[in-house]
């Protein structure tokens, strides 16, 4: 992507501490329009951390977090209309389990975006009919496999019209013959030029989908730059150790 | 005889000299003339008594009657009605001449044929002797009405044989009792229930008489009860949930706040609070009407107790569903509204219904400050009887509410149960993977604090 156009979302010396364990260290990233960003790297080194940053989920220490040109976490920001615009999608669903899958679809856009009833509905039988799951609409989240539930999840996300989309590990909890559907929707979804931050171990997306590969270790981001880069290419020890483990 | 005629004379004459007085002393006249006029007939100025104003139980019936000069009386007979049992009957006589009391020697008889009650005197009553006769213990019919009761005597002139004269138009009345009281003199007279009285725990606990009286004296202590829960239960619904925020809100004075009140509340009897605020209150001047008092005791203690069975309700749903609303742009009170709180009210529906009868059952203590509730009554009611059978009836009214209600928190906590580990399995078999937060465990974290 060309850096001409303004990123979508920018991170600038990011760091966050939790007590006195300093989870993110300095983290600079720029996120462009229709770019599939993957994040990789061990478990703790401040993936997750990153991305909830995005969306204040967590409030950063200190740096800046930039969503086109709002400054997410500057004093009196409206942090609930930028969420609107940011879809997550959560390693453990997170589906409201009150609610059916089209319920679930609707909420928010009834009640953060205001739309009709009418409009809400038809938008949320759009989403799921693209996840696949038109005949699971009236279903309830506990009827449902893991798959489903995360597809639901994306749906609901989905139906906001984000301008990017946050994936906190969304296949790690599924069972590995039910990956592949939530994959197939992400698939699709970045061939339609969506904006997305991925944080995942599934390598082979990683190498498919991703524009770009970022790899973090200890709170900062160790190495990034073209799926082919990074995968046959490191440049970095902690990389190419990480690698070597995976596969 | 002609004292009547004098008095004509003397009132035709009165009328000639003073007509202003005319009418004051034709009223007096025409009474003594009547009084003296009845001196003619036998036994004068009788009448019939009862001393209960309604039937169904064992009646004193009194006789007054006045002998007449030339006639001296050796029997006199009672012909009660059809429906009145004189079996239990005893009798007491009382003559006097005059002032003067005379001793009187007499038997009675019973026919329970006829329901005839027979008085033989032996000496004869005197002549013009003032006569006073009680018949006790005479069982009546329940229903009430005016009632003519035959009295029939043999008199025995000197030396000449016996004549026999009755007395009409004697007539008593009294009303039907309450249905209750109705229904508990029926069952005095059953013969099932003086063996089942017979038993000293059923006669103590049980005694069917006692049982039909207490259970409509007794309904209103219901229906005090049940408003005062009703009323106050939903008022500690708002106040727990604002108590429940206050708790879990950022600013720490907030939070202490909501943790004293808790504390205080939760950490004392309810029954000192009812007296802290019926008597202190009172003393500093504050005026409440006594179920007002009551309502703001019951509800100030339940929304302590509500409070913390809803923050915890709360804080058992999983962050990530507050953290999911959050991520589609609801703010903390729409994702409270929409996604939280609706899912709590599930969790926390069975101990909220245990918190009800919990509340239900200590409307009880209001008794010790006159409320007129189900127990002040049911105790007022055996001090009254001395029979403990009312109490009987209060636990069944207190039952009446909470069995139900018992039962449907195990239905609410089975069906929470189901739902939280899915009633339609996911088709996975490693379940347990999944963040355990979704399937955590509400039931410890919601119904700990609300137990007492
Ligand atoms: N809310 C929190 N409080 C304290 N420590 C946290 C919190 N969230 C994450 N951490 C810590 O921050 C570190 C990074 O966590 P995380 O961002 O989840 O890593 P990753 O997603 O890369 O596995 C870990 O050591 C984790 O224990
Ligand atoms: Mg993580």
């Amino acid at each position: 992507m060309s850096a001409v156009t303004k990123p979508v979302v920018r991170i600038v010396n990011l760091h966050k501490c939790f007590g006195a364990l300093e989870v993110l260290q300095g983290v600079d990233l720029e996120v462009q329009r229709g770019e599939v960003v993957v994040i990789l790297g061990p478990s703790g080194s401040g993936k997750s951390t990153m991305l909830r940053c995005v969306n204040h989920l967590e409030v950063p220490t200190s740096g800046e977090v930039w969503l086109e040109d709002v400054q997410i976490n500057a004093q009196g920001s409206n942090v609930n209309k930028v969420r609107e615009h940011i879809g997550m999608v959560f390693q453990s669903f997170n589906l409201f389990p009150h609610l059916t899958a089209r319920g679930n679809v609707m909420l928010a856009q009834r009640k953060v975006l205001g739309r009709s009833e009418s409009e809400a509905l038809r938008i949320a039988d759009e989403q799921l009919a693209k996840v696949g799951l038109s005949d699971r609409a009236d279903h309830y989240p506990s009827q449902l496999s893991g798959g489903q539930q995360q597809r639901v999840a994306i749906a609901r996300a989905l139906a906001m019209d984000p301008i990017v989309m946050l994936f906190d590990e969304v296949t790690s909890a599924l069972d590995p013959e039910l990956v592949r559907d939530v994959l197939e929707v992400m698939k699709e979804l970045a061939r339609g030029g969506m904006t997305m931050l991925v944080v995942t171990h599934e390598m082979g997306f990683a190498r498919d989908v991703g524009s770009r590969v970022v790899f973090m270790d200890g709170g900062v981001i160790v190495e990034q730059g073209t799926p082919e880069q990074v995968f046959d290419h490191p440049q970095n020890e902690r990389t190419k150790d990480f690698l070597g483990h995976i596969s | 005889m002609n004292r009547p005629a004098d008095i004509g004379a003397r009132m035709r004459e009165l009328t000639h000299k003073h007509r202003s007085r005319f009418f004051a002393v034709t009223l007096l006249a025409v009474l003594m003339a009547l009084t003296l006029a009845t001196q003619s007939f036998a036994m004068t100025a009788a009448k019939v008594t009862v001393d209960r104003d309604t039937g169904g139980q064992l009646t004193r019936f009194t006789f007054a009657a006045t002998t007449d000069a030339d006639e001296v009386v050796s029997e006199i007979d009672f012909l009660f009605p059809k429906g009145f049992d004189p079996e239990q009957a005893s009798v007491k006589a009382t003559l006097l001449d005059g002032l003067k009391r005379i001793p009187a020697d007499y038997s009675h008889t019973i026919d329970l044929e006829t329901g005839v009650v027979t008085v033989t005197f032996n000496p004869p009553i005197p002549a013009g002797s003032n006569l006073s006769m009680q018949i006790h213990n005479v069982m009546t019919p329940i229903a009430g009405g005016t009632y003519e009761l035959p009295v029939e005597y043999s008199t025995t002139t000197t030396g000449v044989a016996g004549e026999r004269r009755s007395l009409d138009g004697l007539t008593f009345k009294y009303k039907t009792p309450p249905r209750a009281e109705a229904f508990s003199r029926w069952l005095d007279n059953q013969d099932w229930v003086t063996s089942w009285n017979k038993v000293k725990f059923l006669n103590l606990f049980l005694k069917p008489q006692q049982f039909v009286r207490a259970v409509p004296l007794l309904f209103a202590g219901w229906l005090m009860s049940l408003a005062l829960v009703l009323i106050a239960f939903p008022i500690s619904i708002i106040g727990g949930l604002g108590t429940a925020f206050m708790k879990m809100a950022k600013i720490p004075p907030v939070r202490w706040l909501a943790s004293i009140y808790i504390n205080v509340i939760r950490g004392t009897p309810l029954f000192l609070q009812i007296f802290v605020v019926f008597i202190g209150l009172r003393t500093m001047g504050l005026r409440f009407p006594d179920f007002v008092s009551a309502v703001i005791v019951l509800a100030f203690n339940s929304s302590a107790y509500l409070a913390e069975i809803f923050r915890a309700g709360i804080q058992s749903i999983s962050k990530g569903q507050f953290e999911a609303a959050s991520s589609l742009g609801m703010t903390y009170w729409q994702a409270m509204r929409y996604v939280i709180i609706p899912q709590t009210v599930r969790r926390v529906l069975p101990t909220m219904t245990s918190e009800f009868i919990l509340l239900f059952k200590d409307t009880a203590l209001f008794a010790a400050v006159g409320i007129f509730e189900l127990m002040l009554r049911s105790q007022n009611f055996v001090s009254r009887s001395g029979n403990l059978t009312a109490y009987v009836v209060a636990a069944l009214y207190y039952l009446v509410i909470t069995i139900p209600l018992i039962n449907l928190v195990g239905r609410l906590e089975r069906k929470l149960a189901q739902s939280e580990h899915g009633i339609v399995a996911a088709p996975s078999t490693r379940r347990s993977r999944r963040t355990p937060d979704l399937s955590s465990k509400p039931d410890q974290a919601a119904t700990t604090p609300g137990s007492r």
